[in-house]
């Protein structure tokens, strides 16, 4: 199990986008235990995170993106955008 | 919160527009429940009358049909046919659209449908080409989108989406992300989704009544640049070059919204005399007094001054969007009059333009032209002069004499439906049921055996108020009628015009047992007497004020001398005394 410190901004946002009571977020959350996360809400999550945190994911990392700790990798590795994106 | 029940169906994935759709509506006020189309199902859900689309009974349809899925064959390969290959193409589509959008209507005859226009990505095989030689796709687009404009503005239920404008507007670049159209078929960007979400919810606001009716201005650094008590009237900045101009160009699209039928009021602290001879006389000033509805030009705080004017238009603070260039009266206004919207505002001059013509697709997002709405700034004009004559002293049978008041009143018909729903969807104060319809619902309602939709227009020795009436009434199994709607403009409340209207439609329809009904709200308390004033009798308790009935009505209710009346044969077109 993951003991990852999650950063709050991406629990709320997590939390926001799939209706999601905040204290249940954990870095194991992901599709397969959280119905809301489906397509959609995949869709919605990559979206809004990349507004949030000023990131730009990677075409083919977007749909491996399958867990918070997945998620909040990811948005390390990605600098934010170019201003003309 | 209003409930909302939207279908949303498209050529392309639209389950991920309900998050930001469903929050745009919900800032407006709407509480929405949304049933979506599977994915390139939108024809199949159209044309099965079982499907979910039926079931879910939507207010508001959204059918969203994308360029580049209308036109996929036409771009993938571009040179293999010439424009009249494309124009055929556009035709057919344009016929299936009406076809599937006549099937919906049909079915589901009080719902909005909403279609756009369409566009595909100016920068593709054909630049260059296009509109220089044989080869285009534009014809075929512009055809298609020409078509959508004609079938839509004769159908009452159909409103046109400006989507190719809005894309045009943020730039088609940024309207799509390639990424997610190649890991979800989703034709766009986070931007372009929620700009789409504003401009849906602004429409949908304003087809059901909600804009604003009133700009109010400051005057200094808002309609010119200076200060008019500082710099004199050669100093300040309003004039053909440069800045000056940017002022001039600004109160031209003010212009154009008085056009519309939006009010615009002053609310400034200054010296009357100096701002007054400015709007007078200087040059530039696009603006002039006749076109400001009201004006508070003193040294008192701007809420009062805003609380003042509402009172003067006989309208609601929160119908008020507030501009000025200072800060700190925007926060003041913002705290002391929360029910008006003030927008922030641009510190630069140059952006002003473009700020009020943002915010006038929010709040003013006029979908039509009545004539009343031509005539409005006028209207408001000619009110004062009756109030000059009203407080000049005679008895009120004198004064309702002296106002020479013809009434003309008639059955709804397609010129006067986009009026008549807009008075239902506006009016509070004298409104007994503060019923909202939709221009649909009016024309089924004009259609329906046992339903008599009546307006009425009044004209005085002031001129026009155009149509200011509405009257609904349903027929029930036994013979009695009921009033549905009742309701007159706030402008002609207190001349007895509402005796003239009752009698006059019961004697036309020929009703015998009449039963009318009030429903209270915040508004509307100025007519909670209104049926014991006519004659009714309660059918409830001593102290019930809901239900009343009058038997006999054709023949009790009179109608006051002071009136001439006539009722419009069916065919004949009201409300354009355009004189």
């Amino acid at each position: 199990m993951n003991n990852l410190q999650l950063d709050q901004r991406l629990v709320d946002t997590v939390s926001r986008v799939l209706n999601l009571d905040a204290s249940s977020i954990t870095p194991d959350t992901s599709p397969r235990n959280t119905a809301a996360w489906d397509s959609v809400g995949h869709i919605n999550l990559v979206l809004e995170l990349e507004d949030v945190f000023g990131v730009r994911f990677q075409t083919d990392e977007i749909p491996l993106l399958d867990s918070v700790a997945k998620l909040q990798a990811a948005i390390g590795r990605n600098g934010p955008t170019r201003v003309d994106a | 919160m209003t409930e909302l029940r939207v279908a949303l169906l498209a050529s392309c994935t639209i389950e991920v527009f309900e998050r930001p759709f469903a929050a745009a509506l919900r800032q407006r006020g709407f509480a929405p429940s949304f049933w979506i189309s599977g994915f390139g199902q939108y024809q199949q859900d159209i044309l099965d009358a079982g499907s979910g689309l039926y079931t879910h009974d939507p207010n508001v349809v959204v059918l969203y049909l994308d360029g580049e899925d209308l036109f996929r064959e036409l771009l993938k390969n571009p040179l293999a046919q010439l424009a009249d290959a494309h124009r055929t193409h556009a035709e057919r589509a344009a016929a299936e659209l009406r076809s599937l959008v006549e099937t919906v209507s049909t079915r589901l005859p009080k719902a909005t449908v909403i279609v756009n226009t369409t566009a595909v990505p100016p920068l593709n095989a054909l630049t260059g080409l296009e509109y220089n030689s044989e080869y285009g796709v534009q014809d075929a687009v512009n055809e298609y989108n020409r078509e959508l404009a004609a079938f839509a503005s004769g159908s009452a239920g159909v409103v046109v989406i400006d989507a190719a404008g809005l894309a045009a507007s943020i730039g088609f670049e940024r309207w799509r992300d390639a990424r997610m159209w190649y890991l979800a078929r989703l034709r766009h960007s986070r931007l372009a989704l929620e700009a789409l979400a504003e401009r849906y919810a602004s429409t949908i606001a304003a087809r059901l009544g909600r804009l604003k009716k009133c700009i109010a201005l400051d005057l200094d650094n808002t309609l010119w640049g200076g200060i008019i008590g500082e710099d004199g009237f050669e100093g300040i900045r309003l004039g053909e070059e440069g800045i000056g101009l940017a002022f001039a160009e600004f109160q031209e699209e003010l212009l154009s919204l008085y056009r519309k039928g939006v009010l615009l009021a002053l609310c400034s602290k200054n010296n009357p005399q100096d701002a007054l001879q400015v709007i007078r006389d200087h040059p530039s000033m696009r603006l002039r007094e006749e076109h400001f509805a009201a004006v508070r030009i003193n040294w008192e705080d701007k809420a009062s001054n805003l609380r003042a004017l509402a009172e003067e238009l006989n309208i609601g603070l929160d119908s008020f969007v507030f501009l000025d260039d200072n800060p700190v009266e925007r926060t003041w206004v913002r705290q002391s009059a929360p029910e008006v919207t003030v927008p922030e505002w641009p510190a630069d001059p140059v952006e002003y333009k473009s700020a009020l013509l943002r915010l006038a697709s929010e709040h003013f997002l006029k979908l039509g032209i009545t004539a009343e709405d031509r005539k409005r700034g006028e209207v408001y004009q000619a009110q004062a002069a009756r109030r000059k004559l009203e407080s000049s002293g005679s008895s009120l049978e004198e004064f309702y004499r002296a106002l020479e008041m013809r009434v003309r009143i008639g059955r709804a018909n397609p010129f006067t439906i986009p009026r008549i729903a807009q008075l239902t969807q506006k009016t509070n104060q004298f409104n007994l049921t503060t019923r909202r319809y939709t221009e649909a619902e009016i024309r089924a309602s004009s259609e329906d055996a046992h339903t008599e939709v009546f307006w009425l227009e009044l004209n005085d020795r002031f001129g026009s108020s155009g149509i200011v009436g509405v009257l609904i009434l349903k027929e029930d199994v036994g013979g009695a009628w009921t009033v549905d709607t009742f309701l007159l403009s706030c402008r002609v409340m207190g001349r007895t015009v509402e005796n003239a209207f009752l009698a006059a439609v019961v004697r036309e329809v020929g009703v015998n047992r009449l039963l009318g009904e009030f429903l209270p709200t915040a508004k509307n308390a100025p007519v909670k007497d209104l049926y014991e004033r006519l004659g009714f009798e309660r059918l409830g308790g001593p102290e019930d004020d809901r239900l009343w009935t009058l038997a006999d009505a054709a023949t009790r209710l009179e109608i006051p001398p002071w009136f001439e009346i006539t009722i419009d044969p069916e065919d004949v077109r009201a409300g354009t005394t355009e004189s």
